[in-house]
């Protein structure tokens, strides 16, 4: 646990190799999100988001699929 | 859940076979109580029938995220399949201590304090290293209900009865922040210095300062 009282924000991130992890994470990223653009493309492609949860509950439900619900927070 | 787990090619692959949805907590508060979010990020898995599977608590890099999410749709490593292993091994601390977190991330604060209870009963001498965590939860979990006091007592108990642990720092920084939040402004100060004075080389030194400071000069703030 990390102390973070100000918010509910959660870092889990382990602090040994923590830093080596987030480099070597940050180098691919930056691989992975200049390929499209070094490629021609200008848009870095994202899960499809349903908007509201309520229409998503009822998609999975009539589409037989699992539902994921992401929820953060802004700060 | 950072931006880059749900741009990685790997995750919008895996995605298709799924719906996902995402809202912000803070500002639709009547959805994070029913859904009873405790922390953000927070990933919940449901059926496709709505009933929730498990969740994550905290960021999970693109490979970290599949791999949970296909352990919890084949049964493992959820709140079920830790409650099964319990009941095979109910003297297992490292399980209790699981279980603990499983049901803190759902707001299922009882069941989480039974928990963590029986952890520090079951690793008394804290050779497992569970105890003080547990401990150190159990402060938190009052921190969370906004217990002021209760809080401030349980990471006193941290600091006292595990003064050799890696939380310690944690807890005795929690203890000023607690009093601040409970209005008393005098013991607030008076630990935060302490704080100083036991962790003059600790990373948190600037924020406490800071924190010093918009006590004593709040006309600075405005």
């Amino acid at each position: 646990m990390v102390f973070c009282p100000m918010n509910e924000n959660v870092d889990n991130r382990e602090e040994t190799g923590g830093t080596m992890r987030r480099t070597i994470i940050a180098a691919i990223l930056v691989a992975l999100l200049a390929a499209p653009v070094l490629a021609g493309e200008n848009t870095v492609e994202e899960v499809e988001w349903i908007p509201s949860f309520d229409k998503a509950v009822e998609l999975a439900n009539k589409t037989d699929r699992h539902l994921v619900a992401n929820v953060f927070s802004p700060t | 859940m950072d931006s880059a787990t749900f741009t990685a090619p790997t995750v919008v692959g895996f995605a298709k076979d799924f719906v996902f949805t995402k809202f912000d907590g803070k500002a639709d508060s009547i959805l994070k109580k029913q859904l009873k979010i405790s922390g953000y990020p927070t990933t919940v898995l449901f059926k496709p029938d709505g009933k929730e599977i498990d969740r994550l608590l905290g960021y999970f890099p693109p490979d970290s995220f599949i791999i949970e999410i296909n352990n919890y749709l084949a049964g493992i490593n959820t709140l079920d399949d830790y409650l099964k292993r319990l009941n095979k091994a109910p003297d297992d601390p490292s399980l209790h201590y699981t279980v603990g977190e499983k049901y803190s991330a759902r707001c299922d604060y009882e069941q989480a304090r039974t928990s963590y209870a029986r952890v520090i009963e079951l690793d008394q001498d804290n050779k497992k290293d569970l105890a003080d965590d547990a401990s150190y939860q159990l402060a938190y979990l009052a921190r969370k209900e906004k217990k002021w006091y209760n809080a401030i007592d349980g990471f006193r108990t941290v600091i006292d009865d595990y003064p050799d642990s890696e939380l310690r720092e944690d807890a005795e920084i929690y203890v000023p922040w607690l009093y601040a939040q409970a209005g008393d402004s005098t013991r607030a100060v008076k630990y935060y210095r302490k704080f100083l004075k036991k962790f003059p080389e600790s990373e948190e030194v600037e924020w406490v300062e800071e924190q010093i400071e918009k006590i004593e000069h709040p006309e600075a703030e405005e």
